[in-house]
């Protein structure tokens, strides 16, 4: 319980922003940060601006595919990062949203949710995604009442109890073995004919004997009175019902890039098209990890994406 | 006794603390023989001495009556972090895991004058004219808990109408089934509306009108 976990960027600190930036990075994951590591690296005055630091390693217990890190959690990663980009000229702002980008003569404006208008030359888009809802009744009425999207923050409340999990990648599997841990059972729904995730992890989660699983599998509606107590679940063509005190939905991310909807192009999964460079439809708005078209979302994929737009901004700025 | 906090840990704290200005009481009220008032103890007397500016006073919760009243403590362990009679806002609970950005960043807040909010968010918060209950729970292993906790925190702290009770639910188990909480952080506010999530503060401030 002790485990002493300090965020440094929690901590509002006087900065004074500069009235031009040449990068403004969006975003406060891993590929946000090695995009300001080499932008400032590069030369260029660089700020940060996300309302959370971590990304999607805030919701990773464990993370054994990043090289050189094995079985760090993903919070000490985080940490670690973090602690790197500080050796180096980069302005941070925390605790904001961007609400708006323009582009006008050639400099970005982007708008903050505390009305303050920041500018930049070039941006990086890094806002990773959301948690991919089933849509089914009874989701949205017992958010946090049984049904959620965080292992590490709802886990131990299923302590010796059943729980579902949804999905069948990286992040399903994962789910299953962190909760298997406190909770009596753990039983995973996945819509496909088999697991889409890693063999280690599916290897791994096969031989716990308190995890149960069913393929081909779609759920159909959440149940309960004041809290989840069950779910109907549809396989072939015949329902049944699966009586669960928590329900943890693991299906992937929706990108976020509502952000720049009307400034680039979008591919029909809402995801940001990129080319090898990182640049976006729009010159001078490049984006990286999660929020875009690269069909492989990892913590290595993002922070490499990072780097490369970094540099291609730099060339870009400096042409 | 085994220290809670280690080398590297005093260093990063007694650096998020450097930047206090002004004087800070902890007032903390411990529940005696229990295993969670111990522990917090010990670790408010390890961050204690870290800042010349943090005095630290605790009480018995069963014996020390005028204080737990005054204060308006319902529960130990409980901490209420004061500088001349700002808002209202208690930790109950163990500031552990991430939690001690909780604490930390509380402390911080109530010995800076400096304004933590824009001028807009500022003119909302004054705007706030009935009495408001925030509480919001937490657990030590939540990453996005101390953002919510926080807001809350600053909430209480800018306006004398507004009280905030951050609940640590792995000591607060009977308060958090009341609430029917199984997700977090949860946002509880005036007793009707509720929101999950590390919100900001125009959410808080919306479901406040």
């Amino acid at each position: 319980m002790l485990n002493f976990q300090i965020d440094q960027t929690l901590t509002k600190k006087e900065i004074k922003l500069k009235d031009l930036y040449d990068v403004i990075i969006i975003g406060g994951g891993p590929g946000a940060l090695n995009a300001a590591l080499y932008s400032a690296r590069s030369g260029l005055t660089t700020l940060v601006v996300a309302y959370e630091v971590g990304g999607q390693l805030l919701n990773t217990n464990i993370i054994d595919n990043y090289l050189g890190f094995y079985n760090v959690s993903g919070e000490e990663l985080n940490q670690k990062f973090l602690s790197h980009l500080r050796n180096f000229a980069v302005d941070e702002l925390y605790q904001v949203k961007v609400d708006n980008i323009r582009k006008v003569d050639n400099i970005f404006h982007l708008t903050l949710n505390n009305k303050k208008i920041i500018k930049g030359r070039g941006v990086i888009l890094a806002t990773g995604g959301l948690p991919r809802k089933l849509n089914v009744p009874g989701e949205k009425e017992f958010t946090s009442k049984g049904v959620s999207y965080c292992v590490i923050c709802d886990g131990t409340f299923y302590g010796d109890q059943m729980v579902v999990v949804v999905g069948g990648g990286n992040s399903a599997l994962e789910a299953a073995l962190d909760l298997s841990k406190y909770a009596k059972k753990v039983h995973i729904v996945q819509n496909l004919d088999d697991f889409t995730g890693d063999k280690i992890l599916i290897n791994k989660v096969k031989n716990l004997p308190n995890v149960t699983y069913q393929f081909n599998s779609v759920l159909t509606q959440i149940k309960g009175e004041n809290k989840v107590s069950s779910i109907l679940v549809k396989q072939n063509e015949t329902i049944s019902e699966i009586e669960t005190n928590g329900l943890f939905i693991q299906i992937g991310l929706i990108p976020s890039s509502e952000l720049v909807k009307d400034l680039v192009s979008l591919n029909r999964f809402s995801e940001v098209i990129v080319n090898d460079k990182q640049e976006t439809s729009l010159k001078g708005l490049y984006a990286i990890g999660d929020v875009t078209n690269f069909p492989y979302k990892q913590v290595v994929t993002a922070i490499s994406q990072g780097a490369v737009a970094a540099l291609s901004l730099n060339k870009y700025l400096n042409k | 006794m085994e220290k809670l906090l280690n080398e590297d840990l005093l260093k990063q704290i007694k650096e998020m603390l450097e930047v206090m200005k002004e004087e800070v009481t902890l007032h903390y009220f411990y529940l005696k023989g229990d295993e969670n008032s111990t522990l917090t103890k010990q670790l408010l007397e390890e961050i204690a001495p870290l800042n010349d500016l943090i005095k630290l006073k605790t009480y018995d919760f069963n014996k020390d009556q005028e204080d737990v009243n005054k204060y308006k403590i319902k529960t130990a362990p409980a901490l209420f972090i004061n500088n001349n009679n700002l808002g209202h806002g208690v930790f109950y609970g163990v500031p552990a895991g991430h939690e001690i950005n909780t604490l930390l960043v509380s402390i911080v807040d109530v010995s800076n004058p400096q304004a933590i909010f824009e001028e807009e968010v500022l003119k909302q918060i004054n705007n706030v004219k009935k009495e408001t209950n925030i509480k919001v729970f937490v657990t030590t292993a939540c990453p996005y808990c101390p953002g919510a906790a926080i807001t809350a925190l600053r909430l209480a702290k800018l306006n004398k109408l507004v009280t905030a009770e951050v609940y640590e639910i792995h000591s607060n188990q009977k308060i958090a089934e009341q609430y029917n909480v199984s997700g977090v952080p949860k946002i509880v506010i005036n007793e009707t509306k509720e929101l999950v999530g590390n919100q900001p503060v125009e959410a808080f401030l919306s479901e406040m009108k």
